[in-house]
């Protein structure tokens, strides 16, 4: 869209390739008289070209209304939207239209036209954009195959399932060919399986075609599977941002925690633990947090073998996330002596995974 | 008596008037009506462009319109009908006031099967960059397809009706035959004939719609 030069705007320096999104103190209050509510309050973030970028919070966190800031769906109150160099609030009603072609969005209830197909839904962008007839059926053919639904084209969205009626969102939102994509909730009216695949097609989209993707979700799973970084919303603020592995390994606000705690921490982990201390009374459940780094190796077993130590594995599971993997094991530990106790938990600990006695 | 018998050419000639001016009346209804429903629509608080003066003003006249009563409409607007084609008498002479009355009808009709337009196609549609004229003819219209259609049927079945009584006061057809010829002159099968044929185009007509809207409803 832009040379590559640096340039000087309203005294700002930018240069392309620093950042595709840049929002500066984004404030959105909605108000009556009465009482105004600060729907995004006071937020900065910056999104590097070419990143999947998650934000997560709770419904009525002002994540939606944030994401609608970044394509003007929502006008912001105050501060500044800047993508790809451009002021958006400074582009004329044309020169928006034409930026938001290439910002591409998905949605949550897919917002598909009932009363187009499958390839006319696709075709609706590039028929607001006045591409000529014969592109635009080429390109839908394209389209259609880069999300798997050959064969579908003439089907209604009323003959097709949630995570193929999501294929055709996300298709509609390709056909300009945008540098960015914004997912609003795409994946929480589906199910695990269907979500799976589509963050798969996501992440393929990424990585062939190089497109900025914000996720907007209240689903850590989501951020964990395809996010690099990502930002916590809480009450029309960023309460903490950093990479998904530190957000993940190292909480700090309360939010954070909740969120990566609903994730490695089942409820049935939370009941069996009650169940077997109140059987062994004295015994102790360990909770160890494997990484990246000693996820692939065989620790546990060595720390079990160098002390003949008798001990159960409770709950176990391997998370994958889109740089490695984690792994949280739960062990029930009833017999042996203190010093076996001990010993075994230094061999865990020698080894950087984090033990927790719960 | 004579009149007793049931004139054919005549009957034919009623049925001609009633379909001519429930056709016309129909169409231009119709166009009149879709483009105050989409004005109504898109001015209001949750619209396209919202402007509470325009949406106010054009409320106001579709509310006093609809409630007149359509034979006192008749009366009123005797002297725009004759402005606007020259005589007060026959067939053309009922189409201002059929139209005048069905418009409003249908603008109403036209702005609540616009507001069933799910919001979020709309708000898809703005976020891939189009203009409000092309979100109106690309997905206001097409989506609410199936609404608009059975809209026009329920207007056109009261506009068959309205010409009857158009007819009661020399605007011909079969409301006037009925009245004129059956009615006063005590002519039952004059009656009865051009009763069962209003009927009869009443049900062509619901048939249709019903047909259209089925065709077009892909939900």
């Amino acid at each position: 869209m832009h040379s590559s030069r640096p340039y000087i705007e309203d005294g700002i320096f930018y240069r392309k390739g620093e950042s595709m999104i840049e929002l500066r103190n984004i404030k959105k209050i909605f108000g009556t008289r009465e009482e105004s509510i600060h729907a995004v309050n006071d937020v900065s973030l910056s999104i590097a070209d070419g990143e999947i970028f998650g934000i997560i919070g709770y419904s009525g966190a002002g994540k939606s209304t944030l994401v609608r800031i970044i394509n003007q769906l929502e006008e912001q109150s105050a501060g500044d939207v800047i993508i790809d160099g451009r002021i958006m609030q400074k582009l004329s009603r044309k020169e928006l239209n034409e930026q938001r072609q290439k910002i591409g969005m998905i949605f949550q209830h897919f917002n598909l036209l009932w009363s187009r197909t499958v390839a006319q839904n696709i075709a609706l962008p590039l028929e607001f954009a006045g591409v000529p007839k014969e592109e635009r059926r080429e390109k839908v053919n394209r389209l259609i195959h880069l999300v798997g639904l050959d064969g579908r084209e003439d089907a209604y969205p009323s003959e097709l399932s949630g995570g193929q009626k999501q294929r055709v969102g996300i298709a509609r939102a390709l056909a300009n060919d945008p540098r960015i994509l914004l997912s609003d909730e795409a994946t929480s009216a589906l199910d695990p399986g269907t979500t799976e695949q589509i963050l798969d097609l996501l992440k393929q989209i990424n990585r062939e075609l190089g497109i900025t993707i914000i996720m907007i979700t209240h689903q850590m799973e989501v951020v964990q599977k395809i996010c690099t970084r990502m930002a916590v919303m809480s009450e029309g603020r960023i309460v903490e941002q950093g990479t998904v592995k530190d957000l993940f390994e190292h909480p700090v606000h309360e939010i954070t925690k909740r969120f990566v705690h609903n994730v490695d921490e089942g409820q049935t982990v939370e009941e069996l633990k009650e169940e077997l201390l109140r059987k062994y009374p004295g015994s102790k459940v360990l909770r160890c947090s494997f990484t990246m780094n000693n996820v692939d190796e065989a620790i546990l077993a060595e720390a079990i073998r160098s002390v003949d130590f008798p001990v159960s594995i409770v709950d176990s599971r391997i998370m994958a996330s889109s740089d490695g993997s984690y792994g949280v094991t739960y062990i029930h530990v009833y017999h042996g002596t203190v010093e076996q106790y001990n010993r075994f938990v230094t061999v865990l600990v020698n080894h950087a995974v984090k033990v927790e006695v719960l | 008596m004579a009149t007793r018998s049931l004139n054919l050419e005549q009957l034919l000639e009623a049925v001609w008037e009633t379909v001519y001016m429930t056709f016309v009346s129909v169409l231009f209804a119709g166009i009149i009506g879709l483009f105050i429903g989409i004005l109504l629509f898109c001015t209001s608080s949750s619209g396209l462009f919202r402007n509470t003066v325009v949406n106010k003003i054009m409320d106001v006249i579709v509310n006093v319109l609809r409630a007149v009563p359509f034979i006192i409409l008749l009366i009123l607007i005797i002297p725009l009908t004759k402005l606007l084609v020259g005589t007060s008498l026959g067939a053309k002479a009922a189409l201002p006031s059929l139209t005048l009355a069905a418009a409003p009808f249908y603008a109403r009709l036209c702005m609540i099967a616009f507001m069933e337009v799910d919001k979020g196609t709309i708000e898809a549609s703005r976020s891939m960059g189009a203009t409000n004229l092309q979100i109106i003819t690309k997905v206001l219209i097409p989506e609410a397809l199936p609404a608009l259609i059975s809209g026009i049927t329920v207007t056109a079945i009261s506009l068959i009706s309205y010409t009857a009584m158009a007819g009661a006061i020399g605007a011909g057809g079969l409301g006037n035959l009925a009245y004129m010829y059956g009615f006063a002159r005590r002519n039952n099968a004059v009656l009865y004939t051009s009763t069962v044929i209003i009927v009869l185009i009443v049900f062509a007509v619901q048939w249709t719609g019903d047909t259209i809207v089925k065709k077009t409803d892909k939900r």
